[in-house]
C-alpha cells in the first residue's frame, strides 16, 4: 500500500499495483524500493479537489484488465462495457477535463491522457466560433475590422465547405 | 534550454533577418572560452523567413518577465479556461481536430488564432487528407486550403498580435527559421583517406569498427555529372517516391522543398528507387570497399538495403542506430551533410533508448539538439566524431554507431547498408534476439529472418560461420591474456583513453 498526498494535503491509500498505472509513480516506487516505510508516501502536487478521487476511480476500473487492454484481447462485450463506462466518466465539464489532462500528464497515465484530450476535442468539434468561445470562456478580443474582414476572408473556405 | 532563452530575452521577432546578439561589455582581453560561450547565445535567422514570423510575432516567455510595460500574456487571456494547459498539451488536443474545427477555433480569439495556425498541425492534416497529391505553397495551412479549394486563402494583412509569449511556439519558429551556426561546423575530427586499398580499409576501419571519410572513390560515378534537377525530373517522370508517410512525384517534392521553412522538413527517402527507375541504379556502383554483400544470399527476401536521399537544407535524421546491426556507407552526390557520430557504448545526450533497444526516443528535433545538447558533450572525454561530408565523398558508418545527419544545403545522396564477414556474427546475433519481431526492420518476415539468413549463408558458404566464430574466440582470448599495462597501452588506439 502506498500513500498519495494531494496538494490540498489529503491522504489517499492505494494499492501499489493500482497506482502503478501511473508510470511516474511506478518509477518513484522503483527508485525507492527497499527503503524505509516513510518512502511509501508520495506527494502528488498540482492535483487537488476532486481530481485524486477521479484518477483513483479510473485506476480501479482499469486495474482488473490492464493486460487485456494493452493487447486488445478483450472480449467484445467487455470492451463495449468499458467504453460505456469511459464515456460516462469523461462526461464532465471542460474544467475538470483540463484538470484530468494535467494530472494524467504529470503522473504519466497514457490512456487517461488520451481519453481526456479526445473528450475536450470532441467538445470543440462541430461548433461555431461563438459556441467555442462560450464553452471555453474565451474572450474574443479581435478588433471590429479583424472580426468582420480578416478572419472571415481567411476562413471563407470553411463556410463554403460547410454549406456545400 | 533555460540558458538559451534567458539570453534570448532581448529578442523581438518582429522583423526577419534580425541578428540576435547578446550585448557584450567592452573588454580589451577576451579568452577564447568566453567568446565561445558568448556566441552560444547568438542566432541568425535565415534570409527568407516564413510569413508566419512576420504576422505572428511570438516572443519567448522571458520577455514577459523582463519586458518594460506589459504584464499580461495574450496567450493566456485569449484561451479562456484552456489557458492552464501547457502549449504542448493544448496542441495535443488541437491535433485531434479536423481542418474545419481547427479553422473555427482560430476565429475564437487572437490566442486561439496563433495556436491553430501552428503549421505542424496543418502539415498532418495535409498529409492525411491529400497524401502526396498537394502542391506546396507558402505554409502547410495555405497548402491545405489551396488543395481543398483550388485557391490560396487570403491571409489576414493587418491582424495585430502583440504581447504573445510562449517558449514552445517560439522555439518552434526559431528552429524552423534560424541558420545553422558556424561553430557547429568547426569541429572536423574524422579520419580521411584517399585511395587506400581495400585491405587497409578492412584492417584500419572496418575490422576495428571505426568511421572514416573516403575521398575520391566515386569520381567515376555517372551520377556525379548527370544528376541535375533537369535530368532527374526527366528520368523519373511519372514515378512517385517515398517522402515521409506519403508518396510524391519529384516535381511536387521539389516544389515543396524549394519553399518550405520548417523545423523538420520532409525528405525523400526511397528504398525502391532503383526498381522504380532502373537508370538511377545504373548511374552509380558500389565503391570497392563495400562490395561484399552477404544479405544478397536472401535474394528477394533480403531486407531493404539501399536508399536515395534528397532533402533541402535543414532536413536530415536525428540520432539513431542503423537497422539489423548493419554497417553503412553514404555517398553525397550533390550538396553537403554534417555528421555527428557516437560509438555504440556512448548514448548521445538527449537520447533515451528503451532498455530492449527497440525504441530510440530522441524527442528533440535536429536543430533543437544542436541548440540544447551539442554544447553539453563539448567537455566529454569521449567526444563524438564529426565531419562535413561534401559532394563526391563517402562516409563509412560502422555498425552500432549512433549518428545524426543534417543537410547543410539541398543534397542528394545514396546510402547502402550491408553485411560483410566483419559484421556477419553481429547481424546474426541481432536477428536472433528474443524481441526480433520489433527490432528487425526492412522486411516482412521479421521472426524467421535469422534462420533464413543463417541457412542461406551455410548453403552458399559452408563452414564460414564457424570459421568466423573461431576467429572471434581467438581474438577474445588473446585480448584476455594481455596484461593490464598492455591493454592500457593498446587502448590508446581503441575505444577509451587511459588516464592517470
Amino acid at each position: 500500500m502506498i500513500t498519495l498526498i494531494s496538494s490540498d494535503k489529503r491522504k489517499f491509500h492505494v494499492l501499489e499495483e493500482v497506482a502503478n498505472q501511473s508510470l511516474t509513480i511506478r518509477d518513484v516506487i522503483e527508485d525507492r524500493r527497499g527503503r524505509r516505510r516513510a518512502d511509501r508516501i508520495i506527494l502528488v502536487t498540482n492535483i487537488n479537489s476532486k481530481i485524486p478521487e477521479k484518477v483513483i476511480v479510473y485506476w480501479l476500473r482499469h486495474f482488473l484488465m490492464p493486460e487485456e487492454i494493452a493487447h486488445a484481447s478483450m472480449s467484445h462485450k467487455k470492451a463495449e462495457k468499458l467504453k460505456k463506462w469511459e464515456a460516462k466518466f469523461f462526461d464532465t465539464d471542460i474544467d475538470t477535463l483540463n484538470d484530468l489532462i494535467l494530472a494524467a500528464d504529470s503522473l504519466d497515465i497514457p490512456s487517461l491522457f488520451d481519453g481526456a484530450c479526445e473528450k475536450v476535442s470532441d467538445i470543440l468539434k462541430n461548433r461555431s466560433a461563438e459556441e467555442v468561445g462560450e464553452i471555453s470562456k474565451i474572450e474574443n478580443e479581435f478588433t471590429h475590422e479583424e472580426e468582420e474582414e480578416e478572419i472571415p476572408s481567411e476562413n471563407a473556405w470553411v463556410w463554403r465547405n460547410e454549406f456545400a | 534550454m533555460t540558458r538559451g532563452f534567458l539570453a534570448l530575452t532581448k529578442l523581438k521577432l518582429t522583423k526577419p533577418k534580425m541578428k540576435i546578439q547578446k550585448k557584450r561589455k567592452p573588454k580589451t582581453l577576451q579568452t577564447s572560452t568566453e567568446q565561445d560561450q558568448d556566441s552560444n547565445f547568438a542566432f541568425n535567422l535565415k534570409q527568407t523567413s516564413t510569413p508566419s514570423l512576420t504576422h505572428l510575432p511570438i516572443q519567448p516567455l522571458g520577455n514577459l518577465l523582463l519586458g518594460p510595460n506589459c504584464r499580461t500574456n495574450l496567450r493566456d487571456t485569449g484561451l479562456g479556461n484552456l489557458y492552464r494547459l501547457s502549449d504542448d498539451l493544448l496542441l495535443d488536443i488541437l491535433s485531434l481536430l479536423g481542418a474545419t474545427d481547427l479553422a473555427v477555433f482560430s476565429a475564437a480569439s487572437k490566442s486561439a488564432y496563433v495556436f491553430s495556425s501552428h503549421d505542424p498541425l496543418w502539415r498532418s492534416l495535409v498529409l492525411s487528407n491529400f497524401d502526396g497529391q498537394f502542391s506546396f505553397i507558402q505554409s502547410w495551412k495555405c497548402t491545405y486550403i489551396n488543395s481543398l479549394t483550388g485557391k490560396p486563402p487570403s491571409m489576414p494583412k493587418s491582424l495585430k498580435i502583440a504581447n504573445f509569449y510562449s517558449d514552445y511556439l517560439f522555439q518552434s519558429y526559431l528552429c524552423a527559421n534560424m541558420e545553422f551556426k558556424p561553430e557547429w561546423l568547426k569541429r572536423d575530427n574524422i579520419q580521411r583517406r584517399r585511395g587506400i586499398s581495400v585491405e587497409d580499409f578492412i584492417s584500419c576501419f572496418e575490422e576495428p569498427n571505426k568511421p572514416v571519410l573516403l575521398e575520391g572513390c566515386i569520381d567515376t560515378w555517372p551520377a556525379i555529372k548527370k544528376w541535375t534537377r533537369g535530368y532527374l525530373l526527366e528520368t523519373c517522370s511519372g514515378t512517385e517516391f517515398a517522402v515521409g508517410p506519403v508518396k510524391m512525384p519529384l516535381e511536387k517534392y521539389f516544389q515543396y522543398s524549394d519553399s518550405v521553412q520548417e523545423e523538420r522538413p520532409l525528405y525523400l527517402f526511397d528504398p525502391k528507387f532503383a526498381d522504380k527507375v532502373t537508370q538511377l541504379g545504373s548511374d552509380y556502383d558500389v565503391p570497392v570497399y563495400f562490395r561484399e554483400d552477404l544479405f544478397s544470399v536472401l535474394e528477394k527476401e533480403r531486407p531493404d538495403h539501399r536508399w536515395i536521399i534528397m532533402g533541402p537544407a535543414g532536413s536530415g535524421s536525428s540520432f539513431h542506430v542503423d537497422p539489423n546491426s548493419t554497417s553503412a556507407w553514404n555517398a553525397v552526390i550533390t550538396g553537403s551533410k554534417k555528421w555527428i557520430l557516437f560509438p555504440p557504448e556512448v548514448v548521445p545526450p538527449g537520447v533515451h533508448p528503451s532498455p530492449d533497444g527497440a525504441e530510440v526516443a530522441c524527442p528533440v528535433s535536429i536543430m533543437e539538439w544542436f541548440m540544447n545538447f551539442y554544447g553539453s558533450c563539448r567537455d566529454w572525454e569521449k567526444r563524438p566524431v564529426e565531419c562535413v561530408c561534401k559532394a563526391g565523398e563517402v562516409i563509412f558508418v560502422p555498425n552500432g554507431w549512433w549518428h545524426l545527419v543534417i543537410n547543410l544545403e539541398e543534397s542528394i545522396a545514396i546510402t547502402q547498408n550491408y553485411v560483410s564477414r566483419r559484421n556477419l556474427l553481429n547481424v546474426l546475433d541481432f536477428l536472433k534476439k528474443p524481441n526480433a519481431s520489433v527490432l528487425v526492420s526492412g522486411t516482412n518476415d521479421r521472426i524467421n529472418l535469422h534462420d533464413k539468413f543463417k541457412n542461406a549463408i551455410d548453403a552458399k558458404y559452408p563452414g564460414l560461420i564457424n570459421q568466423l566464430k573461431l576467429k572471434a574466440e581467438e581474438k577474445a582470448s588473446k585480448q584476455k591474456k594481455m596484461t593490464f599495462w598492455e591493454s592500457a597501452a593498446d587502448s590508446n588506439s581503441g575505444g577509451f583513453k587511459f588516464s592517470l
